[in-house]
Order: C-alpha cells, then sequence, then structure tokens
C-alpha cells in the first residue's frame, strides 16, 4: 500500500500538468494513419483533377485560339460621332501614358479598373464600328444586348453646343451602354470610360491655369448597362474556388465523423471522458485534427488543381490571368479560415451521432444545403455585396473569385472573415454544449433541441460560450443593418439617425438580453449592473470630458496626410448634412443611445463573462478589440484608422468598469465622450476661437492636451478611491 | 474509500420518465472487491457511471476519498480507473502508444509512465503485441491492454464493468488474477457483473440491484442466511421474483456454476 499510495501524491502533484499537445498528438496520429484519410487526401485529387483537366481541355479546345487576341467592339452611331469619339478616345490613350493621369485614374474609383489585358501588359485589338446604312433604324442599346459588339457610345450634346461648335467646349456627354450581364462588355466599358475622364482631367486642369478664359468643361462620360440576350452561363473563375471549397469539405467529412461518432461507437469516447480531461480541451484537439485534414486537403487540392491547369494550358481559362503567388496565398488563407469553420460545423453535428452511419445521415443534408450558396456564387457578374458577404460559403467563393479578378474590397473582406471566423466560433461553442455530455454519451432522447435548451440552473454571469455565441450573432446582424442604413439615401438625415438608434438598441441591447435569458443569467450581475458610489462617478465624468483629446490625438497619429485630407473632405459633407438636425436629436442617437447600449453589451454583457473565465488585463484587452472592431465598420464602409482610437477608449472603459466593478459609470463617460464631441462639432465656429478645430484633423495645442491629462489622472484616482472601500459585490439598484 | 449516497438517476424516454437508479447506497472500503450484480436492465453500469461523473445522478452523491463527485469530478477521475467492456481501443494507434498516451492524460511523468508500462506488460504479458496495431489484436489482448490501460495511473479505486464478457476460459482467467492483483494491493473494487460464479469466487461483498432499487447486500454468507438461499443464483432467482424452480432446473444451474 506504501507503494500505492506515494503514487497517488505523484499522481496529484502532476494533476495539473494535461498535456494538451499529447491529446492532439493522438487526434492527428490516429486519423493520419487511417487509410481512408489518406484516399481522401491524395487519391482523390489525383483521380479528379486529371479527368477534370481534360475534360475542360476537351470543352475549351475550340475556344483556345482566340484567347491571345482580345477584341473590344465599339459602336458609334455615325461617322461624325465616330471620328469625335476617336479623337477624344485616342487622346486619352496618349494622355494615360503621363504619370499624372494614371494616378487620376486609380484614384477616382475604389478598385482597380485595370482590364485583364492591361494586367497581361497586352493592348486590347480596338475596333472602332459605325453603325451601317442596313441597320440604321437600329439603336446602339439592341446591338449590345445581342452581344453584336462590346459596347456602344453616343455623343449627346448640350443646347449650347448645339448652336455653337466649338471642339475644345463639346458641352455635352458621351454615353457608354454596355451588357450588364457580361464582364467583358463591362471591361470594355470601364476602359472607354478611363480615357475619355482622362481627357476631361486634363481639360479641367488647362481650365485651372487659365481662369477666366474658358468655363465649360468639354463633355462628361456615363455608363449606361443593358440587359444581354447571351451572357456567359456562369463565371469559369467562380469554378476554381467553389472547387476548392468542396474538395476541402469532403477531406474534413471523415475526420469529424471518425473522430466524434466513430469514437463513441467503438466505446473509446467514454474512456477518454472518464479522464480528468477538460472537455473543451478534448473537443479543441478534435477540432485541431479536422482543422489540419482539411487544410492539407485543401493544400494537396490547390497544387494539384495549379498541376492539372498548367500542364493542360488552362491556366487562363480557369484562373483568368490573376493568378499571381499572392493571389494564391490570399485564397489558401481563405481556405484555412472557410476550413476552421467548416470543420466547427461538422463537429457540431457530428457530436449527436452516437455511430458512424447515423452522423453520415446528418452530413448528406449539410453538404447539399452547401451547395447552394456555392453555386450562386457561380451566377456570373454576381456582385459581392454586404448581404453576400455574411452568407457562409458564398462569401468565401465570390470573395476568392474576386481576388483573382483582383477586385476584392477591403470591407467585404473584412466582413467575410470576421463573420466566417464568428459562424465557425458558434458552431464550435455549440459543439462544446452537447459533445460528451451525458445526454449524448448515453441517452438516446437527445434532439437538436438540447442546443437551445434554457439552462436550469441561473448563473451571475454569462457563460463564455454563451457570450461568444451572442457576439457572433450579433456580428452578422450588425453588418446588414449598417447596410441597410447606407442604402436609405432617401431619407432625410434626421430619420436615418432615428432608424440607427432604433438598431443600436436592438443589436446591443435586446439580443443581449434574449441570449440572457436563453441561459438564465441573472441581469443585474450579467449586465454589471451595480450602483456605484459618488465619487465613482465623478471620475467617471471628469474622463468623459478630458479622454477626447488623446482618443483623437491617437486617430490622426495613425493617419496618411492623404487620408487626412480625405477625411478633412468627408467631413465636410457630413458637416452640411448634419448641421440640419437639431443637437438634441444628434445627442440621443448617437450620444445617449450607443453609449448605453454598448456599454451593456462590451463592459457589462461581454466584460463579466470574460472576467469570469480571465484575469483583468487580458479581459479588458479582448473586450476593447471586439470593440474596436465593430467600431471600424462605418455604414458600408471600413474605417481602419478607428480602430486605434476606439481600442483606446475600450482600455479606458474597461478600466474604468472593473475598478468601478459596475458599468454605470462607463455609461456616463461615453455619453459624456460622444456628447461632447458632437457639441463641439455643433458649435465648430465659437470653439475655432479657442483653437479648437477638429475637422481640420491638425494636432491640439499641447497644454490642452497637458490639462486633460491631468484631469484624467484625477478622474481615475477618484474612481480608485471611490472604490476602496467598496465590498465585493457592489449594492443592487 | 467509496461511499455512494442515495444515488437516483432518471432517464428521459419521449414523454415517459424512467427511474434507472433509486436510491442506492453502499460503501467500499480499501482492500475490498464489492460485486454490484443484477440482471439486465437493473441499474449497474448507470450507478458505475455515476459514481465516476460520467452520468450526472438525477439526485444522492457518491463520494471517493473524501471527495464528491458533485462538486469536484475531476478529482474522482483522477482516483479512478475504469474497466469496461464496451471500451475499445485506438484502431490505428499500437498498445504502447495508447498506454503512453493515457499516462500523459493522467499526468504521469514520462520516466515514471516507462517504469510502469513495463510492469504492465509483464503483467498482463503483452510483449509480443505491445507494438502491433491495435485494430489486429484479438479481443482477449484488446482487453489485457485495457486492464493495462486503467491501471497506468495506478488508482486507488477500480470500477469494472462485465470485465470478462466475451472472453475466453483463459481470458477470465487473467481477469480473475488482475482483482486478485488489486485487492492485494489495497484498491477499493467495484465489479457489475451478471457471471454469479464469476462474482462468488472474486467478491468479498456484494449488493444485489433490481430494478434499480439496491435489494439485498451482504458477504456471501450474510446473503445465504438473509435469504435462506444455499447459493447466488438461488438467491439472484429468488430476487427476478421466478417461479419455483424445479430440482432439475436447480442442477442445471449449480451444473453450470460449477
Amino acid at each position: 500500500m506504501s507503494d500505492s499510495s506515494k503514487l497517488h501524491v505523484r499522481t496529484h502533484s502532476y494533476a495539473r500538468t494535461f498535456r494538451f499537445s499529447g491529446l492532439l498528438k493522438k487526434e492527428l496520429r490516429e486519423i493520419l494513419r487511417d487509410r481512408r484519410t489518406i484516399i481522401t487526401l491524395v487519391l482523390m485529387p489525383l483521380l479528379v483533377y486529371p479527368l477534370l483537366g481534360l475534360m475542360l481541355q476537351k470543352f475549351f479546345i475550340t475556344q483556345m485560339a482566340n484567347l491571345g487576341k482580345v477584341e473590344y467592339r465599339i459602336l458609334l452611331l455615325n461617322e461624325s460621332e465616330g471620328e469625335l469619339f476617336r479623337n477624344q478616345f485616342n487622346h486619352g490613350e496618349q494622355l494615360l501614358n503621363f504619370k499624372e493621369y494614371k494616378e487620376f485614374s486609380t484614384s477616382e474609383k475604389n478598385k482597380p479598373d485595370e482590364t485583364l489585358e492591361e494586367f497581361k501588359q497586352q493592348k486590347p485589338n480596338i475596333k472602332i464600328l459605325i453603325v451601317d446604312e442596313a441597320n440604321k433604324s437600329r439603336s446602339l442599346k439592341s446591338f449590345v444586348r445581342k452581344g453584336e459588339v462590346d459596347v456602344g457610345v453616343q455623343f449627346i450634346s448640350s443646347k449650347k453646343q448645339q448652336e455653337e461648335f466649338n471642339p475644345n467646349k463639346l458641352g455635352g456627354r458621351f454615353e457608354i451602354i454596355y451588357g450588364a450581364q457580361s464582364r467583358h462588355s463591362r471591361r470594355v466599358a470601364d476602359y472607354v470610360e478611363k480615357r475619355l475622364q482622362a481627357v476631361r482631367w486634363e481639360y479641367r486642369n488647362r481650365l485651372l491655369k487659365d481662369l477666366g478664359k474658358s468655363n465649360s468643361i468639354p463633355f462628361r462620360a456615363s455608363l449606361t448597362a443593358v440587359n444581354t440576350q447571351s451572357g456567359q452561363a456562369f463565371s469559369l473563375v467562380t469554378i476554381v474556388p467553389l472547387i476548392l471549397i468542396l474538395m476541402t469539405m469532403t477531406g474534413a467529412v471523415y475526420p469529424a465523423i471518425d473522430l466524434t461518432a466513430g469514437e463513441r461507437e467503438r466505446g473509446t469516447l467514454e474512456t477518454l471522458m472518464a479522464a480528468p480531461l477538460p472537455r473543451m480541451w478534448i473537443l479543441s484537439a478534435k477540432f485541431i485534427a479536422v482543422l489540419v485534414v482539411a487544410i492539407m486537403t485543401a493544400l494537396v487540392n490547390m497544387m494539384a488543381m495549379l498541376a492539372t491547369t498548367y500542364a493542360n494550358g488552362l491556366e487562363t481559362v480557369l484562373f483568368g490571368t490573376g493568378m499571381t503567388p499572392f493571389v494564391l496565398m490570399e485564397i489558401l488563407l481563405l481556405l484555412v479560415i472557410f476550413a476552421a469553420f467548416f470543420s466547427a460545423v461538422l463537429l457540431c453535428i457530428t457530436s449527436f451521432a452516437r455511430s458512424f452511419k447515423e452522423a453520415q445521415a446528418y452530413l448528406i443534408p449539410l453538404m447539399m444545403i452547401s451547395m447552394a450558396p456555392g453555386i450562386l456564387g457561380m451566377v456570373p457578374d454576381l456582385k459581392m455585396t454586404p448581404l453576400w458577404a455574411v452568407i457562409p460559403l458564398a462569401n468565401i467563393v465570390l470573395l476568392s473569385r474576386d481576388f483573382l479578378l483582383h477586385e476584392a474590397q477591403p470591407l467585404l473582406v473584412f466582413v467575410s472573415v470576421f463573420s466566417t471566423l464568428f459562424y465557425g466560433i458558434v458552431a464550435l461553442s455549440l459543439a462544446a454544449r452537447i459533445f460528451g455530455t451525458d445526454t449524448i454519451l448515453y441517452q438516446s432522447n437527445a434532439s437538436w433541441t438540447d442546443l437551445l435548451k434554457r439552462s436550469n440552473k441561473t448563473h451571475a454571469v454569462p457563460a463564455l460560450n454563451n457570450a461568444i455565441l451572442c457576439l457572433a450573432v450579433l456580428f452578422p446582424v450588425f453588418i446588414l443593418s449598417a447596410s441597410f442604413v447606407s442604402r436609405l439615401g432617401e431619407m432625410s438625415i434626421s430619420q436615418r439617425l432615428l432608424i440607427s438608434g432604433t438598431l443600436t438598441f436592438s443589436l446591443f441591447l435586446l439580443i443581449p438580453l434574449i441570449f440572457a435569458r436563453m441561459g438564465a443569467v441573472k441581469l443585474k450581475s450579467g449586465f454589471r449592473w451595480f450602483r456605484p458610489r459618488a465619487l465613482t462617478c465623478l471620475g467617471a465624468i471628469l474622463l468623459g470630458f478630458t479622454l477626447w483629446p488623446f482618443a483623437y490625438e491617437i486617430e490622426i497619429l495613425s493617419l496618411s496626410n492623404e487620408r487626412i485630407e480625405s477625411l478633412s473632405k468627408l467631413f465636410e459633407s457630413l458637416k452640411l448634412e448634419l448641421g440640419a438636425v437639431p443637437l438634441w436629436v444628434k445627442l440621443i442617437s448617437l450620444a445617449v443611445l450607443p453609449a448605453v447600449c454598448e456599454e451593456l453589451f462590451f463592459r457589462g454583457y461581454l466584460l463579466s463573462s470574460l472576467l469570469n473565465r480571465f484575469s483583468n488585463t487580458p479581459a479588458i484587452l479582448i473586450s476593447s478589440f471586439l470593440f474596436a472592431l465593430f467600431h471600424v465598420i462605418v455604414r458600408d464602409s471600413l474605417f481602419i484608422e478607428r480602430f486605434f482610437p476606439s481600442f483606446f477608449m475600450g482600455l479606458a472603459l474597461g478600466y474604468v468598469n472593473v475598478l468601478a466593478r459596475s458599468v454605470i459609470p462607463g455609461i456616463m463617460l461615453h455619453m459624456i465622450h460622444n456628447g461632447l464631441l458632437l457639441t463641439l462639432a455643433n458649435y465648430q465656429d465659437y470653439f475655432s476661437t479657442w483653437k479648437i478645430n477638429l475637422e481640420n484633423q491638425k494636432h491640439l495645442p499641447i497644454v490642452w492636451l497637458g490639462s486633460s491629462m491631468l484631469i484624467v489622472i484625477i478622474g481615475f484616482f477618484l474612481i480608485r478611491v471611490g472604490n476602496i472601500r467598496q465590498p465585493d459585490e457592489s449594492p443592487d439598484l | 474509500m467509496i461511499l455512494v449516497k442515495d444515488l437516483t438517476r432518471i432517464f428521459e424516454a419521449g414523454n415517459e420518465d424512467v427511474l434507472a437508479v433509486d436510491h442506492v447506497s453502499f460503501a467500499v472500503s480499501q482492500g475490498e472487491v464489492y460485486g454490484l450484480l443484477g440482471p439486465n436492465g437493473a441499474g449497474k453500469t448507470t450507478t458505475l457511471r455515476m459514481i465516476l461523473g460520467l452520468l450526472k445522478p438525477t439526485s444522492g452523491d457518491a463520494e471517493v476519498e473524501g471527495f464528491l463527485v458533485s462538486r469536484q469530478p475531476d478529482e474522482i477521475k483522477r482516483r479512478v480507473g475504469l474497466v469496461s467492456t464496451s471500451a475499445g481501443l485506438y484502431q490505428w494507434l499500437t498498445p504502447r502508444e495508447i498506454l503512453f498516451f493515457f499516462a500523459d492524460v493522467y499526468g504521469v511523468p514520462k520516466d515514471q509512465a516507462t517504469e510502469r508500462i513495463a510492469n504492465l506488460t509483464h503483467l498482463f504479458e503483452l510483449t509480443s503485441f505491445l507494438d502491433r496495431r491495435s485494430a489486429t489484436l484479438s479481443t482477449g489482448q484488446k482487453q489485457r491492454v485495457n486492464l493495462a490501460r486503467s491501471l497506468i495511473h495506478n488508482p486507488p479505486v477500480m470500477l469494472m464493468d462485465e470485465p470478462t464478457r466475451g472472453l475466453d476460459v483463459v481470458g477470465s482467467k487473467v481477469i480473475f488474477d488482475y482483482i486478485d492483483h488489486l485487492r492485494d494491493a489495497g484498491k477499493a473494487v467495484i465489479v457489475c457483473t451478471h457471471r454469479l460464479d464469476e462474482a462468488e469466487q472474486l467478491c468479498d461483498r456484494f449488493g444485489l440491484l433490481h430494478q434499480g432499487k439496491k435489494r439485498y447486500e451482504g458477504t456471501l454468507l450474510e446473503l445465504k442466511q438473509s435469504t435462506m438461499c444455499q447459493t447466488l443464483t438461488q438467491i439472484f432467482l429468488q430476487l427476478l421474483d421466478a417461479p419455483v424452480v424445479s430440482q432439475e432446473t436447480r442442477a442445471s444451474i449449480q451444473e453450470d456454476v460449477n
């Protein structure tokens, strides 16, 4: 017995040294030695791609001859307009050879409008055609609609021009008609527009130089889309990511089933659950193992696809001309993110199954459902929008396509990546709720409703997975509502503000309240709604008045001069828009509501959950990061420069919250901070006499910063002193 | 060492509640082998799972070495070795890899684990197949690996669920020797079985479960005295409220038992 007790002591002393790596090693060994994994991983790509390559080669063999020779067919109504257009177009072509006009052309648009042919450094063959006598009665639109030409161009002159012709003052506009369903037609239209714009730009420059001598701009160029009869049936460039995604999914399916339902069927899961390992560790090890196999499948498939397409000479057909090592890395990264999301979904579903067959039965509908958004993504000329960016799978397919076409927009990349990651976290936290529980291990009546079952026990603070789930639901809804608000162009600014305020309230307050109810979380402790001390409130109020100069300085320090300039213009237009709104409306919708709702969510619900799991510093850091992340998205644009000041404010508000052990001082601080900035903007003219001008994005006077710093220190001191004698739990309101 | 107090578990089956274990209490001390007997569906396995914290009791609690399963399930898991017929092996790993993995899981340091694996290999005669893939092992060999696995962290308490199911005479003999070894090592052992012949040989005390309730408890002698039956089989049949069995049937049962 002496030996036994000695070993027992040793067992206890090493009790906390569980090795996650050991667990992971076992999962990886088991799955990577399995023949079925190897078959999906290696044999499938080896068989699928050569076959696919052969098929495509046969299919495109007739079209291959035309690939190298790109033709742009531009149609004009008559010879005089043709002459006019040819002159302006050629002039624009020459201008674009100068650096300054190149810069102009890229700064004019959000996305680079280089065509694929330009990317290849190949000049397209431009054909300027004139409508012949026989077709005089037909409109340009009908030619474009039937695909007989790529674009139609007509010159619509102004009345003044009709009276007195002057080639330097054309005074009208070129209307470029293109086919909405044809990517090629759109490319040609962009190509033409760019050249005409260059002429216009040059003319404007000249005007500025000879100010007073002339007062008209030669012409404008506008684009008009028409529906075409013969568009491409599907976009070939979309096939590449779709195939890669489908293969990645196939690669992840077997390990996910085997490591959950398979283990349960073989009786090894019970042995593992009987060991002193946290359930989340076991699940995480399985998740990583599935993810590794999924990523390996993606890699092998990508290499096999590249090898096959290059061997068959199909690279231009499949990848367009946008395939570069960088794009390859981008797509691979997207696949990794998608693999993480899909592995989590698979684990969530297979955790329910008691046997391999049952898991397969669950996954077949999932695979079928997954096909739908992927195939939808193949619709030609389908534009990536915020809505598509939050639809799983479709967002990755469309984003990969846009990477290949060099058309990806930063906001949509950001939204797609984060929404996919958030969905993965949701799936994983759902899996954590059910994986290895006795209901799943031993009972036969477990159902999907167990996932949404309300907890029987009340909790003082939300469980971390509840808070993460809430966040993951909030994120896509937030994106969609931001996109929705940006579409309310026809409404007055006051109405828009009202809707935006309602959305803030619904998102950051109602959704967490629903989750609090589902998780049986006590509202007061869950949202940290405790009565603060008077001194703490005073400290928070002081901070509310004095933190903004630092947030402002952080923002302008992180900005480039060009960005400051463009933001100044933006503020100018915003000022005009917001000027008409009464201050109290602005204060309620942009200060009071966001302060209350965001604080209750970020520093109430989320932070209480994080503090329950982590120490103060990581909890504040994580909540501040997420707070900043939500502030980067404004309507349908991405304002990266908002990250750092928001993160700074998140840190300050988080620290105040932890010191005060209540959300209320933070609400005061946040409200005063926002309200003060709105008031400053409202009375800008008055404040500019104090050398405060937030719109010109210049540094604040050092005196301001120094005195603010002093008050900030006093504010934090008061909050700290106010809570020194406070007991562990603050008194309830 | 093991104290089971009023353990109760109700399962939901559709709209019905099924009482699987009904206020079962018993205690097992160091160096004692306790036989938890009963027909299929009596609640033996459910009781074991509740002691180990794999199933949450509807009410009641279990205590192992002073730790309550309701409060510190991980402390209990650290102190318990589980041998179950339903337990399988990782088919793509070798017994050596499995043993090292579980040593790691239970926090046994590498050098100690190597030493223990050498001892267990000797005890259960695993040498010839220690580095073979587990999927290729016979049932008996797999069961031996499982026994070794359950002892890798040298737990003071052993829970054994139908340890001899599916084993031949030689395989069963290994289990018997193993349980003797555990008793000698001073471990508290609970063996769940419906093999009464084995139970008579192995166990020091018995608890007879039927329809979730504990009907009898005591040593073989105490059970015989309280039930007026001569053998464990007769006690068992009485427990089931079986009709009076003929002398011939009794004789055949007795024969089976012998």
